[in-house]
């Protein structure tokens, strides 16, 4: 899976764009890759899953971890061109119904600002 | 309103989901790394229409997982054990050399809050209960795998008397 993290309008926004597979052998990583970024003050997240074609429930599990984070530091977590597989894995963990879903990272960003 | 439902996770030693006569057979070396591999390997000549995309791929994937992982604590010397048969219908028998899912009971009663907290729209308990942690828990363990097992596996999911095997079965529409 590649990562690839760019600014978003503010300080305190990030883009978190995925491609590949998040399962268990990235997950970990995945998650803590972001975490330490709203660590250091990027509280408002976008991760883009438009080029993400699998996802296992180590991969939900690092969602969840990032989602408990954004409460904690009073920010949010959106996610943006989910579909397919990744999409259907989610509504099966009920997880869906609790995140913030958007059509692509400009929507998310317009949200903020 | 509508009604509160709840699945579970059921232990039945006789259920038929465990009658294997007339399913493949194969063995695995515990090793976590080629979970997935293990699970392209048996599905190799599998329908396209049983696949949804990976979604097949993905549930399997998580039925070796626990096996290899909480099982057989990812000790390759010890099998995997998988039977399955995707005629008609994709159905699993995974079958593990540990101690059995001790936990089980435990499971329920979390998925029970859980699903309670998202009935009544607590979200914020919904949000700390969305992940189980066992006491074997760690980075690489979801929490929800057997979440959306109970969702998936839409003719049953049941455990044997040890709680160490694991019979499944999807159906899928014409």
């Amino acid at each position: 899976m590649q990562m690839d993290f760019q600014p978003g309008r503010r300080p305190d926004q990030l883009v978190t764009v995925l491609s590949g597979d998040l399962d268990l052998y990235v997950a970990p990583a995945f998650a803590q890759a972001v975490t330490s970024r709203m660590d250091a003050g990027a509280s408002r997240v976008v991760i883009d899953f438009g080029e993400v074609n699998y996802l296992d429930s180590s991969g939900v599990g690092a969602l969840i971890r990032l989602l408990q984070k954004a409460k904690l530091l009073g920010g949010e977590l959106r996610v943006a061109r989910l579909s397919g597989t990744p999409r259907k894995v989610l509504e099966m963990s009920n997880i869906l119904s609790i995140l913030k879903t958007v059509p692509d990272v400009e929507t998310a960003l317009q949200g903020w600002t | 309103m509508t009604p509160f439902i709840i699945r579970k996770l059921i232990v039945d030693d006789r259920n038929e989901l465990f009658e294997a006569q007339g399913m493949r057979y194969q063995e695995f070396p515990s090793d976590l790394g080629r979970v997935r591999d293990y699970a392209a390997e048996i599905l190799r000549d599998c329908p396209d229409a049983f696949r949804e995309g990976n979604l097949l791929e993905q549930q399997l994937s998580e039925l070796l997982k626990n096996g290899i992982k909480h099982g057989n604590g990812s000790d390759p010397s010890r099998a995997l054990k998988v039977w399955f048969d995707l005629r008609k219908r994709a159905r699993f028998i995974v079958e593990d050399q540990g101690e059995g899912f001790v936990g089980l009971e435990e499971w329920n009663a979390f998925f029970q809050r859980r699903q309670r907290a998202l009935y009544e729209q607590d979200f914020d308990a919904f949000l700390s209960l969305a992940s189980y942690r066992g006491p074997h828990s760690d980075d690489t363990d979801g929490g929800n795998s057997l979440i959306a097992a109970l969702e998936y596996w839409n003719g049953g999911m049941i455990y044997n008397g040890k709680k160490n095997k694991v019979g499944v079965v999807r159906w899928f529409s014409a």
